[in-house]
């Protein structure tokens, strides 16, 4: 026999059942502000660059944070629930995006 | 090789998209009858029966072919041969280095053109190769339900958890698997991450995009700032090197576990059919190719260094020439020789012939197109062999 004897399946036929948007990604990032309400991505990635050139007066408190695998309606105002925090300050200043921009699917 | 109509299983698509086959129909193409609209991507409308000799042929000569791609990529590196591949000089230690010490690697891709008795390879895709699901598992299940009395040349699923057990020892866990977010690679990822879960590997998902980069200590992190040493990634390292993490994922070579390794940059370039011509001339299972031009060839299909799904691509065919189109080709061509490829009733086939790393030739999925150029919306359908 050249067929495997079995075709078991466990992460794929999980990933299957909740759908293909369902597995794609595990941990969601949402931005939020100090209320907990969904803002836009943007803010944080307004943060995150401040936090790269240095802080100032007029910034030099964070408004906006990253809320890494909570739950949200997705829609800008509603509340995040759940979720733990992005770094705070004196941690490590972590860019994201670099890779992956170049190209619609990654297979061939 | 034959080729049969057969009427789908009832509910088809439920069927393959419980084992993970979601992306089974094309939002859009051109039907056979010319209609264009929503078509299967995966097509059990039609099966290939092969036979048991077919079959030992195809897997000799993937073995080969594998024997072949090692010596031509010792020599492209023996020979300093990376410029001829467009390959960036900044790449050439990590290659050579990762070529010498042989870091995990994982699996690849030969296409073949096979008309029952002739093999010529077409290309190699050995750094990010798909249509993964639907040979190792759709087929399979498939299979089971239609012909269960019948066998196939697919023992992928087996070979990948033999592999993941052997890399075991030598990967740092969690072993991270990464994707951009687009349906079929989600799944092609997922299910690569099941079969290093089924040996036992600790592994996390995480997107191409979320990769983090920690300047400060010169590590890529997950988005929790957890430190990733050993990475899967669906993404080919020519465009990681050109973008903006490109440098520092050559900076991390010594530390950090790249599947596949860098040195898959010389198989997955086409200059490679060119190197393999060079040392092995007339080989039944080449095509002549040539990097700087078509020297004497009449009928050859211009391909991109670093093409991919068929984009780019000149078929010149009884002075007639036709064009795909895309976004490859700045880095250079190679010049093939036009291949074989049998025409089924206005059908044409392709052999994905997949290889394990050190597991050997592992199976075959099928993809038909409408043309001799296999693209990414040409169909994957089913085989067996008796």
């Amino acid at each position: 026999m050249k067929k495997s004897a079995s075709v078991t399946l466990g992460l794929l036929a999980a990933a299957a059942m909740v759908g293909a948007t369902g597995c794609r990604r595990t941990e969601v990032r949402d931005c939020v502000d100090q209320t907990r309400s969904l803002v836009s991505d943007s803010l944080c990635e307004q943060e995150d660059q401040w936090d790269e050139s240095g802080r100032t007066g007029y910034n030099a408190q964070r408004l906006y944070f990253w809320s890494y695998g909570g739950a949200t309606g997705g829609h800008l105002g509603d509340t995040v629930v759940g979720g733990h925090s992005s770094p705070t300050s004196g941690s490590a200043v972590v860019g994201r995006g670099g890779f992956g921009g170049s190209m619609d699917s990654g297979g061939s | 090789m034959r080729r049969y109509t057969v009427s789908p299983r009832k509910d088809w698509q439920k069927k393959v998209e419980s084992v993970g086959l979601t992306y089974h129909t094309l939002d859009s193409g051109v039907l056979p009858n010319g209609v264009d609209g929503p078509q299967p991507y995966w097509d059990e409308s039609v099966y290939y029966e092969l036979t048991a000799r077919e079959v030992d042929v195809l897997e000799a000569a993937t073995e080969r072919l594998q024997e072949m791609c090692l010596a031509a990529g010792q020599s492209i590196v023996d020979n300093r041969r990376f410029a001829d591949l467009k390959i960036p000089a900044s790449a050439v230690p990590a290659i050579v280095d990762t070529w010498n010490r042989e870091p995990p690697a994982l699996y690849g891709r030969f296409d073949l053109a096979f008309d029952g008795s002739q093999i010529k390879l077409l290309e190699y895709n050995a750094d990010t190769p798909t249509a993964l699901v639907e040979a190792a598992v759709a087929q399979w299940y498939w299979l089971q339900d239609c012909f269960p009395k019948a066998d196939q040349f697919n023992s992928i699923h087996e070979k990948l958890i033999a592999k993941w057990k052997d890399l075991k020892p030598y990967v740092t866990e969690p072993v991270y698997f990464a994707h951009l977010d687009v349906d079929e690679d989600a799944m092609t990822v997922t299910y690569l991450r099941d079969t290093a879960d089924q040996a036992d590997i600790r592994t996390r998902d995480i997107l191409v995009s979320d990769i983090g980069w920690d300047a400060r200590k010169s590590r890529f992190l997950d988005l929790e700032n957890r430190t990733i040493a050993s990475i899967f990634k669906l993404y080919p390292w020519e465009l990681m090197l050109a973008e903006e993490f490109g440098p520092h994922a050559l900076e991390t070579m010594s530390t950090m576990q790249w599947i596949e390794p860098i040195w898959k940059m010389l198989f997955s370039n086409k200059g490679l059919l060119a190197i393999l011509w060079e040392m092995y001339p007339h080989d039944e299972l080449l095509l002549p190719a040539y990097l700087d031009g078509p020297r004497d060839l009449q009928d050859y299909v211009r391909k991109p260094l670093l093409g991919r799904e068929g984009a780019n691509l000149t078929l010149m065919a009884n002075g007639e020439k036709q064009q795909t189109y895309g976004p490859y080709g700045a880095e250079g061509f190679v010049y093939q020789a036009l291949a074989p490829i049998p025409n089924l009733q206005g059908n044409y086939p392709v052999i994905g012939s997949w290889i394990v790393a050190d597991q050997g030739s592992a199976g075959i999925g099928i993809r038909e197109s409408n043309t001799p150029v296999t693209t990414n919306t040409s169909r994957f359908v089913p085989h067996l062999f008796r």
